[in-house]
């Protein structure tokens, strides 16, 4: 029910402060990976950028086969299109292939994200490349135009709807009131008496 | 035993046609002897389910290897613990499961009324043979549990086939979890008929008086108690076996099981009006028929795979049967509805805005919405591939920014409600009762805020948990004292005999108490972290104030699965704590899915949640998936609270005669300077 995305930059910073060879290793890893998964930009990285990179494979230990932090994070607002599960590329536990956690085809969305971003792309940008490639289903929530609209308007209608009808409800009931007379017919009682009683008897006797 | 659990099932069915058909004319003709015959069809009906789920289970401890379901769900090796839960493994089990556990509710309402309310029960009776007879003909028509393998022989004849061994249990289901958390759901929502049946019966009946309303609010709160442990306990089981360090992903099962649960709360809400005021009753009994509705939609979910998702196992031709029966459902009541609707007549009116009366509208509206955004998300993807031919994705993220909201008003008027008066509050008592728990919960909000954490949501919702906390107590405080002052008892001893004495009313607000732990935890979510890395021996994290060194691995050869275990040995600030476990299963008979065993160390702080994720491809070294998840705890703890403030508004009131009786010995103590005692004797606190 909470927000399961959402983890705050300052958050994020702590985690990496805490651990700062893994983050370090993460970082160039993950540079790495995208690189070497996707050769024709390789020209474009530097020596020692690859320098860099094959140190880190060859300190196998070293290595975090996983994506960046980052790439997950945006993995969670896109989905799984494993078509197995309702999760998202990020968040994805789809039971199967050599790793618990994100499932195969969640795995090469987030090494996709992964490159996307070290080409430079915003997060909304690696969201609408990937909608543009995959199709709407590809992100996690509606879009915010077209019949992806509709849902975002319509909880805010249903609430707004209710509203009114509440409204009108009790204004309806709270125009006829025999109660009202009754309690004018009987003898005068001050309000804050009538009102001490009314608590004491809702308190003892109603639930 | 195949044959005799077939047949079984299909004098079920015969049984309850009768229960049905017979039923209707028992009511026309009021023969005393026919009504007699249908109940007792009704409950043979039961019996012979019974009897069939027995002989399924008979087939699995038996490896029976001829059957088909048997072989597709089971394997030599499996244990028999979970032997017991391969009966609702798949499809065909998991339907008849569902009239099993239908079965045990109908068995007990017509053996436990079968004297009583004369003019209601035959009704009670036909809709509930009614909704047998769907779930009977699924069960023998559709999707029979008791298909045996076949092949064809070399004259082109089929002839009977057994294998060697089956193909095990779905290495998911292989979680002690999984064999308390479907019955503990299926429960739910099979309960939910029952409620239905009343409410539908007396509409039928025009049944005078309001009766059938106490006994609907019983049976629902029996089938809410279930439902919402058996949600709870999935996302506990989420949580251990999926390994993705959640509990809750808005998947569309997981929603599925919340909508009943919603309107279902919202009628245990609702339904006080009507008891209290008489207003109410047509908004009412559509809440108790919208339940019984969703229930049967969720279940259609669940089982047809409609909206694919893990926990669809299977894809089957169930679905038209599913949607005729919501429409049938749905036009009978609304003709019971038109043709009977003045009998619903109610007397609504209303002092003031601020009063009781308005504030359960409000929570009524808030989990309709909840429960119209739920369905409506759940079921979007469906209609934008239909609308638009391209499927639009609605994942956590959406129900997330929609529910949060709703959540937080909700528990707010949890905190508000309970506390107006009936009719009109005045300022002066909301003054007194909402003064002291408002600056509780602002101290809370500000320590939380300068102490660092800062997330909106959360705050606010740690904010309100106080809030509502505190009101909660001042309430049991101040009950407490009144009683404590009259009959002499220490405060602790008061506050429980005044639960006693209004069960409802108390036990309502210990669920809300567990509602506010739930809460709580929820909150937590913000500040998860994790690390994921892959460690050679003797490597270590660190994640929070925990380090997490690898000191080795070994491999466990169990009878069903082989284990892969890496030992994690957990310091905290540099003092050794504890090992854990995290493993990595292969089962027999299922190459492809291995199943994880997350290692979790719980504390009432945080959990430290470590997953072994796999090897590392490149490198050839295990990879440690951990996650700090702060308050995870108070969830597992809130839902202890909820089902025990159930079962306690569940209990009869204890009047309040009952304990003076025993107060003597304290009297005689006191001397005789209590004489205000003796009128307030024959006093009855409380009601049911």
């Amino acid at each position: 029910m909470i927000n399961v995305e959402g983890q705050r930059s300052e958050e994020r910073a702590q985690t990496r402060v805490s651990v700062p060879q893994a983050g370090n290793r993460r970082t160039s890893a993950g540079k790495g990976r995208g690189a070497a998964g996707l050769s024709r930009r390789w020209p474009r990285r530097k020596a020692a950028a690859a320098g860099l990179l094959l140190a880190s494979l060859s300190l196998c230990a070293m290595a975090v086969p996983a994506q960046s932090q980052h790439a997950k994070e945006v993995g969670m607002k896109l989905k799984c299109l494993c078509k197995g599960c309702e999760m998202s590329a990020g968040g994805c536990a789809h039971p199967g292939g050599s790793f618990s956690g994100p499932c195969d085809t969640a795995k090469s969305e987030l090494r996709e994200v992964d490159e996307l971003l070290a080409q430079g792309q915003t997060e909304q940008q690696v969201i609408e490349t990937f909608v543009r490639k995959y199709g709407t289903i590809a992100y996690m929530e509606p879009p915010k135009h077209g019949f992806g609209l509709v849902a975002w308007l319509m909880p805010i209608l249903y609430t707004l709807v209710g509203l009114g009808v509440v409204v009108l409800v009790v204004r309806k009931w709270a125009q006829h009131k025999p109660a009202a007379s009754a309690v004018a017919a009987g003898p005068k009682v001050s309000s804050e008496a009538l009102e001490r009683a009314r608590a004491q008897a809702a308190r003892e006797t109603e639930d | 035993m195949d044959v005799f659990g077939s047949f079984s099932l299909l004098l079920a069915f015969v049984c309850a046609v009768y229960a049905f058909i017979g039923g209707i004319f028992a009511i026309k003709t009021r023969h005393p002897l026919l009504v007699k015959s249908t109940r007792q069809s009704g409950m043979a009906a039961c019996v012979l389910i019974f009897i069939a789920t027995i002989s399924l289970e008979y087939l699995f401890f038996t490896d029976n290897f001829s059957m088909a379901y048997v072989v597709s769900h089971s394997n030599r090796d499996l244990s028999t613990f979970y032997k017991v839960a391969a009966l609702w493994a798949g499809q065909e089990g998991s339907l008849l499961f569902w009239s099993t556990l239908l079965s045990v509710y109908v068995l007990s309402v017509l053996i436990a009324y079968r004297n009583k309310n004369g003019e209601l029960m035959p009704y009670v009776g036909v809709v509930l043979a009614g909704v047998q007879i769907f779930f009977l003909t699924l069960n023998n028509f559709v999707e029979n549990p008791f298909k045996t393998l076949a092949t064809v022989n070399a004259s082109g004849a089929l002839e009977p086939f057994t294998r060697m061994d089956g193909n095990g249990l779905n290495p998911l289901l292989q979680y002690p979890e999984m064999v308390i958390h479907p019955p503990n759901l299926y429960s739910g929502y099979t309960g939910f008929t029952i409620p239905f049946a009343f409410a539908l019966a007396a509409l039928l009946a025009r049944y005078p008086g309001e009766k059938w309303i106490h006994l609907t609010r019983k049976w629902t709160m029996i089938a809410w108690c279930f439902q919402s442990l058996g949600i709870l306990l999935g996302a506990h089981w989420a949580y251990a076996v999926l390994g993705w360090g959640g509990y809750w992903g808005w998947d569309p099962v997981e929603n599925a099981s919340l909508l009943p649960w919603l309107t279902g709360t919202a009628f245990l809400h609702s339904v006080m009006m009507q008891e209290k005021r008489g207003m109410m009753k047509v908004w009412n009994v559509w809440l108790v028929f919208c339940t019984f509705l969703l229930c049967i939609l969720g279940t259609f979910l669940t089982r047809s795979g409609v909206v694919s998702s893990v926990h669809a196992f299977a894809n089957s031709q169930i679905g038209p049967w599913f949607v005729g029966f919501i429409c049938v459902i749905l036009l009978v009541c609304f003709v019971a509805y038109f043709k009977n609707r003045d009998y619903l007549a109610s007397e609504n009116h209303l002092d003031s805005m601020i009063s009781r009366e308005s504030s359960f509208l409000f929570n009524n509206l808030l989990f309709l919405v909840a429960c119209i955004a739920v369905l409506s998300g759940t079921l979007f993807p469906v209609f934008s591939e239909w609308f638009t031919s391209e499927r639009i994705s609605v994942g956590a993220p959406f129900f997330n920014k929609v529910m949060i909201p709703i959540g937080l008003a909700l528990l707010f008027l949890t905190g508000v409600g309970p506390l107006l008066a009936w009719r009109k509050t005045s300022p002066d008592s909301l003054k007194r009762n909402f003064g002291w728990p408002l600056v509780v919960g602002g101290i809370v909000a500000v320590v939380l805020f300068a102490t660092g954490y800062r997330d909106p949501y959360s705050d606010i919702c740690f904010f309100l948990c106080a809030f509502v906390f505190w009101t909660i107590a001042m309430e049991f405080y101040r009950g407490g004292k009144v009683i404590s002052a009259r009959t002499g008892m220490g405060l602790t001893m008061a506050m429980h005999e005044l639960s006693m004495r209004n069960t409802r009313r108390y036990g309502g607000y210990v669920v809300h108490f567990g509602m506010v732990l739930v809460f709580i935890g929820l909150a937590g979510v913000a500040f998860n972290k994790d690390v994921q890395k892959s460690m050679n021996l003797g490597d270590s994290m660190k994640l929070g104030q925990y380090t997490l060194v690898l000191q080795s691995a070994d491999t466990k050869v169990e009878k069903n699965y082989t284990a892969q275990r890496m030992i994690v040995e957990v310091l905290k600030d540099n003092k050794q704590l504890m090992m854990l476990y995290p493993e990595k299963r292969q089962f027999q008979g299922n190459e492809q899915a291995a199943g994880t065993m997350v290692a979790i160390y719980s504390t009432l702080r945080e959990d430290l949640y470590v997953v072994y994720a796999g090897m590392d491809p490149d490198a050839n070294v295990p990879v440690i998936h951990a996650f700090l998840n702060p308050l995870v705890k108070w969830i597992w703890l809130g839902g202890v609270w909820v089902v025990m403030g159930t079962l306690l508004a569940l209990m009869p009131n204890r009047r309040a005669t009952l304990v003076l009786a025993g107060v003597p010995q304290a009297e005689t103590v006191a001397a005789p300077g209590t004489p205000a005692l003796t009128p307030t004797a024959t006093l009855r606190e409380g009601h049911d």
